[in-house]
């Protein structure tokens, strides 16, 4: 479907796009900026995370 | 700048689907499978353990959404409003169902809040999937009579069926039976997947049987893919023409069906291989799209 | 039209009030838990490591029912508040997006770890993910209030011809002068929350003769934290954001105050009265003349603009809400300081633990912190109306277009159907968690 994020079923109004609905340019390259430290983040904590937790949970306590 | 964003956020909800879709499978698979009390505990765990730190993917997807794409969000998010919702209270219904099964120790409370797990789960894997089958059929924009918009060009409001179920037509419902094909399909998916979890994850008595069980599923799919392939022409009259224009996005599609015959062919103990085709095939559904 | 704004705002009020029951504790008890852990580490007393691992428990609840709560208030913003997301998600987005990759992730992930790698990570690395924990959820606060900040006084922006609010300046985000004194309010409120729960557990052991060593632990450890932040909530931070008000949000400080009408020397500061909407006047009003004056300006004769120099549609929509909210919040505000200051008194003097009068005050006050802190807010949002994004953005401009009433009173009372299920099931589960004290381990 790319670059369309919603088809139209009617003929009179455009479908939206990842262009038409997007924030202003500025806006979206600073967000790059820290996005990219930001996802790196998230893989890391996703891995600290899984290989603490790896192995069969039946070994683990579990509860509050 | 657009297109790293969409890559993104399409990234993030990929992540979302794998894993919240395996707790959500870990769900269908507890309300239909699970029988004994040490296996109902056990898969609850397997779902338990890790269901908070897989949604913050979905609140991440949603903060990257209206901070990139904000007309898309306010357009998608009141156009939906209540399957979304909706979806927000089965969310809030399945964690608490998780979080306060082991909580008293007796059975008539832990089945009341096994139920409330596994029926959430089922029917989130359903919403998800119709949700995908909305964003590829669309909706009305502008909510068109007879020629006139209604509201701004790119605002909607879909109702949650229209009486005909019908997906060809101009105003569609949120389900019609196209949506509740790729709604099934979902299901199925995250009960292969979810089933493939457990497996790794835990020691239950059922395990072998959930091995047989993810072989007949795989038929299923298999079955249902070919039936959605081939209606697919109904929403799109040229579904293939993307493709056909950008050769390189085929990849997509090919991780979804290197999923399905791989669950085929695994051999019977290699636990980790069969979660990763089942993997494959959750993130060969969504970016196909 | 009237009804749907009617909805939205109520469902957005109702499920941000709930909600906000549940981050206001764990932002205070995170600094409180690694606290434990810090003196378990300095002292090798088995107490505090308990003390950090029974805290911990309450908060795992806490956050649960926080994430559950908070996701649909990320939702209703472009479920119920679609023109608005439309047209200011590019600024507000930026932070709400932040919040959830830099804080949410970073909480929610060592919470994970904090419960079960005691063993497996060692002492020190367990305190680490504890601070993690602390850090992550005050960034989250960090975050929220910087997307609140923009909208009490926004800045950094530029609006377009088709009405768009477009980034100018990312740092003007976090260098607005509203967000720094709101943060630390909020923060040290959240602080005043935790040690009041604490204390009061403390309180709850040492009366029921339960588990008195930890009884007396909590007790003295919530009365010092609890003493230090209640200052710290009067002096310096509200006292630095009623100057904000007083200098971005004139009409809401008048509001606030119940000032009516203008006085030419110094304004009074109003302790008790009724605002009467019909006749213009505070009814059954106790004043002291000129303190407002000298409080806000440092002046006793600095005139403040009363409610008639503003005009009709400038002024909050709700003026006697506003009105009760802020004097409930000082008023709350004072009652802690002076049971904290009697409570810290008779700790130096080593009674504290057998004055039971005092004991059960300080158990049964634990709603009230609650109330100030969401008063607060009120106070806040309140103020911020007609608008919402503050002199820019009306309130009713910024509801769905394609959302019927009738849908939103269906959510509506699903949300409040829910939720009641959710207290209930939260208030069961905190029960039983005191009740089995701190040195229960887990099942």
């Amino acid at each position: 479907m790319f670059p369309v994020i919603l088809p139209s079923t009617n003929t009179i109004n455009e479908p939206l796009t990842i262009y038409n609905t997007a924030a202003a340019k500025y806006g979206l390259s600073v967000a790059m900026s820290w996005g990219i430290v930001g996802f790196i983040l998230l893989f890391v904590y996703m891995i600290i995370q899984k290989r603490l937790m790896s192995g069969k949970i039946d070994k683990m306590d579990y509860g509050h | 700048m657009e297109i790293f964003w969409y890559i993104i956020i399409a990234i993030v909800l990929a992540m979302f689907f794998i894993l919240d879709g395996y707790d959500f499978g870990t769900g269908i698979v507890h309300l239909f499978f699970a029988k004994k009390e040490e296996d109902k505990e056990v898969i609850a765990k397997a779902a338990g353990l890790f269901w908070d730190s897989n949604e913050v993917w979905l609140v991440a997807a949603g903060g990257m959404l209206f901070m990139a794409f904000p007309t898309f969000y306010a357009s998608v998010f009141s156009g939906f409003y209540l399957p979304l919702i909706i979806v927000l209270w089965l969310i809030i219904f399945r964690a608490i169902g998780l979080e306060f099964r082991s909580q008293f120790n007796y059975q008539m409370w832990k089945d009341m809040w096994d139920k409330a797990f596994g029926v959430s789960s089922l029917l989130l894997a359903l919403f998800f999937g119709i949700a995908l089958g909305n964003i590829v059929r669309g909706v009305n924009l502008g909510g068109v009579e007879n020629g006139i918009s209604a509201y701004e060009a790119h605002y909607f409001f879909l109702p949650l069926w229209d009486a005909s179920f019908n997906p060809s037509t101009t105003h569609p419902g949120v389900i019609d039976w196209f949506t509740l094909t790729i709604g099934v399909i979902s299901v199925v998916v995250l009960t292969i997947h979810g089933a493939n979890w457990v497996i790794l994850k835990t020691n239950s008595s059922i395990n072998n049987k959930l091995k047989l069980t993810i072989f007949k599923l795989n038929i299923v799919l298999s079955a249902l893919t070919v039936f959605s392939l081939s209606i697919w022409h109904i929403i799109n009259p040229s579904p293939f023409k993307n493709f056909l224009e950008k050769p390189y996005l085929i990849v997509f599609p090919l991780i979804y069906f290197s999923g399905i015959i791989g669950l085929f062919f695994v051999k019977k103990n290699k636990n980790n291989t069969n979660f990763i085709f089942s993997t494959l095939l959750v993130l060969g559904g969504i970016t196909s799209l | 039209m009237e009804d749907m704004l009617f909805y939205d705002r109520l469902q957005f009020a109702f499920t941000i009030t709930f909600h906000y029951i549940f981050p206001q504790l764990t932002m205070g008890l995170s600094l409180m838990i690694v606290y434990f852990k810090w003196e378990f580490l300095r002292t090798k007393v088995e107490h505090y490591n308990n003390a950090a691992k029974f805290f911990m428990k309450i908060f795992a609840i806490n956050f649960t029912m926080g994430v559950v709560t908070g996701i649909p208030m990320e939702f209703q913003f472009g479920t119920n508040w679609a023109k608005f997301s439309e047209l200011t998600g590019g600024i507000i987005g930026q932070t709400l997006a932040m919040e959830g990759m830099f804080s949410f992730f970073l909480e929610s992930s060592f919470l994970a770890l904090f419960i079960f790698g005691e063993k497996l990570m060692g002492q020190k690395l367990h305190l680490l993910t504890g601070f993690l924990v602390f850090l992550g959820s005050w960034a989250s606060g960090w975050f929220i209030l910087a997307t609140n900040a923009w909208m009490q006084h926004p800045v950094g922006y530029e609006i377009l011809e088709n009405g768009k609010y477009v980034l100018e300046n990312f740092s003007a985000l976090f260098l607005n002068p509203w967000l720094l004194p709101a943060f630390l309010h909020n923060q040290v409120a959240s602080v005043v929350t935790s040690s009041f729960v604490v204390a009061s557990i403390g309180a709850f052991y040492i009366l029921r003769n339960k588990n008195v060593a930890y009884g007396k632990l909590f007790l003295k450890t919530g009365v010092i934290f609890g003493l230090v932040s209640s200052l710290l909530i009067a002096f310096p931070t509200g006292d630095w954001n009623a100057k904000n008000v007083a200098k971005y949000q004139p009409a809401s400080f008048a509001a606030m105050e119940g000032i009516f009408e203008t006085e030419h020397a110094g304004a009074e500061i109003v302790l008790v009265g009724q605002p009467n909407m019909v006749e213009k006047k505070l009814d059954n009003k106790i004043a002291v003349p000129n303190i407002l004056s000298f409080l806000t300006y440092q002046e006793w004769d600095k005139q403040i603009p009363g409610m008639d120099q503003f005009k009709q549609e400038e002024l909050p929509t709700n003026i006697p809400a506003l009105y009760y909210a802020y004097h409930i919040m000082v008023g709350l505000g004072t009652v802690f300081i002076g049971i904290m200051f009697l409570a810290g008194f008779f700790l130096w003097q080593k009674k504290l633990y057998n004055i039971k009068p005092l004991l059960w005050t300080i158990m049964f006050l634990v709603p009230f912190p609650y109330i100030a802190n969401l008063t607060g807010w009120y106070v806040a949002e309140l103020g911020r109306q007609p608008y919402l994004v503050y002199g820019l953005l009306k309130t009713s401009e910024g509801i769905s277009p394609t959302v019927s009433s009738g849908n939103t009173l269906f959510t509506l009372l699903g949300f409040v159907a829910l939720y009641m299920l959710l207290g209930l099931l939260f208030l069961v589960l905190v029960g039983k968690t005191i009740h089995q004290g701190p040195k229960t381990q887990t099942h």
